[in-house]
């Protein structure tokens, strides 16, 4: 099964595209939020609608039905309805707005999406603010395979359409969706949505689900959850919460988190020592666990003295197997680094020598001093120590009037490696 | 509100007289160029230069093998762009070093309202705590909560002539690294009555609040009755507080009835109603284990949070219920999240 997300401008007709290509109505999703940072993360927020792609051999069509439609009709291509459509491919369209879908890979940490559909509308000009916003998603997501659907162009002229065709190949170039193909589509009159079937199945691949390699968590919280003054053999140990990337996390595993304990001295280096536990329990919302596997947010309840986790100590850091994460790195080198200007300033604006930068990679946070630029290459000194590996990607925010913005990205390409002298056994 | 109201909330403004239960905390006006230096925006966010060769971030470190990897040169062939002149506050870096030393070492910042709890990702311990004036600035700048206290201070108020107060100033309170997040509470007080108390660390379940509560509730009521009714001069207000192992409570901060404060696990709805009904102090926890929930360290950018008018997400609604309506269908569907 692959997941497909519909981006862009609703007004673009994204309902009516994912109706068009499935037949279903899709359900409107209710989004909640507060004012806080404290955002509900629940995927029930997004409403599936599955889909099954078929097509009878040798009719060289493709038709998308609801999952409720058998597996293999009829065929209703003249002269071939004798033969019966296979099926090819099972999708599900998650609709959502280009910043849930954002939100949703900051905080966990892992793409949800195999490929996008960018919705355009032949009626209006191209590119609208958002849609470079929504690419900007799409590249952090590291989403490959994007289609481009210029919809409603019933509603214009040929030469119209042709003008807008050219000019959202203009806008993509050197972008993550340079040389996806663009469809001129009428989701309404349901034009060419055999075409946007057909690319679904023919390029865009079915993702592995990855529960064999050795578990990594990336960690969001953590907490102390003992009473003060108690016995000692009482003692809960730390629970620290977070998204699982990959992997399968067991009761009475044995795990390591790094970094670890961190420390700054008095004239300045860092140290740090990773943390080797086991875990106790795990659960999600009320519920306890034996194991747990990628999606969501897990607590992992360990046997590491509580003081370690208390507060949130342990954010950012990332639990795995032993001897199975990554290297703790302080210093980063970047390739592919991009930035573009925000909608207020209009031009790219460079990098400046000594600037503070914002960082994430997937749900980690963490500051970063420029120390060199040159062409998409940057050389970054970290406010603290992260446990990443080459080939991340990263999002890279500056302040602008008083925010953090969102500038660009880049790849890890390097990094200067934190050695340990021992670790930390609880 | 009235900006009377506000201004009795900044710490400069309440401390000298509660500070026998509060934090040990030492005040410094800021100079109008580092307050100038946390506004700005034509350049690029640097930190200012230490002149006690202090820096809020570690110290590199050269790996000989790591090193050959490095071809982006830092000398010519680099192709950042060279701040105009960095910033640098010798004479206010000097005296905060030594309120740091007074104080023992370690200090979490403040403004005259608001801490800049929202950047404790920044911080390479990830915490508040610092050692240096170059950590404070890091903070400092690197936070929104903060631009409330230098831009928006006044906002909601009725009579306000100003949208800034005169002066900034910068508190510096002393660090105890072995805080517990559950022992801090917000207590809501109209016309002089304690009318609610709410747990401040509201994303977490804590067991041991279950078992205490009718003893924290006892100890909170006992400092508001001796030290802080009537002796505040708000008639409306909120003050957050702390309670220590051995049973000593201890402010940490006043904040305005309404506006900007929140309100925890009340609504100001629910707390306006406790407060004209004369009901008994509403003391309230989280009672029972909920899931695991993002916290203020998982930092993104404003992009991605922003819900006031003409942001993304106000205007990404507007066009799905106006994408609706010319659909034909009512926006009520199914439950969802």
């Amino acid at each position: 099964m692959s997941r497909k997300g519909t981006i862009g401008h609703v007004a673009h007709g994204k309902s009516t595209v994912v109706k068009a290509i499935s037949g279903v109505q899709t359900v409107r999703f209710k989004m909640s939020w507060s004012v806080t940072l404290q955002l509900s993360l629940d995927m029930q927020m997004q409403r599936y609608t599955s889909v099954k792609m078929k097509s009878a051999p040798g009719a060289m069509c493709y038709k998308a039905y609801g999952s409720g439609k058998e597996d293999s009709p009829m065929c209703d291509v003249p002269g071939f309805e004798n033969s019966r459509m296979k099926l090819l491919r099972h999708v599900s369209f998650v609709d959502c707005p280009g910043h849930d879908i954002l939100m949703a890979t900051m905080l966990n940490g892992a793409a949800i999406m195999d490929g996008a559909l960018l919705l355009i509308a032949a009626n209006e000009s191209c590119p609208q603010p958002q849609t470079s916003e929504h690419l900007a998603a799409v590249e952090i997501m590291r989403l490959q395979h994007i289609i481009i659907l210029q919809n409603k162009v019933d509603l214009i002229q040929e030469n119209v359409a042709i003008n807008q065709h050219e000019a959202i190949q203009k806008f993509i170039q050197g972008t993550v969706a340079d040389g996806a193909p663009v469809v001129p589509i009428s989701a309404q009159l349901k034009y060419n949505i055999d075409v946007v079937c057909e690319y679904i199945v023919k390029k865009i691949p079915i993702p592995e689900r990855n529960f064999i390699s050795p578990p990594n968590m990336i960690v969001i919280r953590s907490f102390d959850v003992n009473k003060p003054g108690f016995e000692v053999d009482e003692i809960k140990g730390g629970v620290a919460g977070g998204s699982i990337l990959r992997g399968v996390l067991k009761v009475n595993q044995f795990i390591e988190v790094r970094p670890g304990i961190v420390v700054k001295d008095e004239t300045g280096n860092i140290k740090c020592t990773p943390i080797y536990t086991r875990i106790v329990s795990l659960y999600a919302e009320q519920n306890e666990l034996q194991f747990a596997v990628p999606g969501g947010l897990i607590g992992v309840g360990t046997t590491m003295d509580p003081t370690l986790t208390r507060a949130d100590r342990l954010v950012g850091q990332v639990l795995g197997d032993v001897g199975s994460l990554p290297e703790v790195l302080l210093s980063l080198r970047l390739i592919g680094v991009r930035t573009k200007g925000t909608e207020k300033q209009g031009k790219v604006s460079k990098l400046a020598k000594g600037e503070i930068l914002m960082l994430n990679i997937g749900s980690m946070s963490t500051g970063a001093r420029v120390i060199a630029v040159k062409n998409d290459l940057a050389k970054l000194q970290l406010t603290s120590p992260v446990c990443t590996s080459k080939g991340e990607k990263i999002a890279l925010s500056r302040r602008v009037e008083k925010h953090w913005r969102l500038i660009g990205w880049g790849m890890i390409q390097a990094g200067t490696t934190l050695m340990f002298l021992h670790a930390h056994f609880e | 509100m009235r900006t009377e109201e506000v201004n009795w909330c900044q710490i400069q403004e309440w401390y000298p007289k509660f500070k026998s239960v509060s934090i040990r905390t030492i005040i410094h006006e800021l100079p109008e160029s580092f307050v100038e230096y946390l506004l700005d925006d034509v350049g690029p966010f640097i930190l200012p230069i230490s002149v006690s060769n202090e820096d809020a971030l570690p110290n590199r470190i050269h790996n000989p093998i790591d090193e050959e990897d490095y071809q982006v040169s830092e000398g010519s062939g680099d192709e950042a762009e060279q701040p105009v002149s960095p910033p640098s506050f010798p004479e206010l870096e000097l005296k905060i070093k030594e309120s740091i030393e007074i104080l023992g070492g370690a200090v979490f910042p403040k403004l005259n309202w608001s801490s800049p709890k929202d950047s404790a990702w920044i911080s390479t311990s990830g915490t508040l705590c610092c050692t240096s004036f170059s950590e404070i600035a890091l903070l400092l700048r690197s936070s929104d909560s903060l631009v409330h206290d230098l831009c928006h201070a006044y906002d909601s108020c009725s009579n306000k002539t100003m949208s800034r107060p005169p002066n900034f100033f910068l508190a510096l309170r002393k660090w105890y690294s072995s805080l517990l997040p559950e022992m801090e509470f917000r207590c809501f007080v109209w016309g002089h009555h304690l009318v609610g108390i709410s747990q401040r660390e509201v994303t977490t379940f804590y067991p041991v609040l279950l078992e205490k509560k009718s003893d924290l509730q006892l100890l909170i009521e006992n400092l508001f009755m001796d030290n802080v009714r009537l002796n505040f001069e708000s008639e409306n207000y909120t003050f957050d507080i702390y309670v220590t192992r051995d049973e000593r409570v201890k402010i940490v901060d006043f904040n305005p009835w309404g506006a900007f404060t929140l309100p925890l696990l009340f609504t100001w709805e629910e707390l306006g109603q406790n407060a004209r009904e004369g009901n008994s102090v509403d003391f309230r926890i989280v009672e029972s284990q909920c899931g695991i929930r993002p916290g203020l360290k998982t930092a993104v950018p404003q992009d991605y949070l922003d819900t006031s008018p003409g942001s993304g997400w106000d205007q990404f609604l507007k066009k799905v219920d106006a994408e609706f309506k010319q659909q034909g269908t009512s926006p009520t569907g199914g439950s969802d999240a």
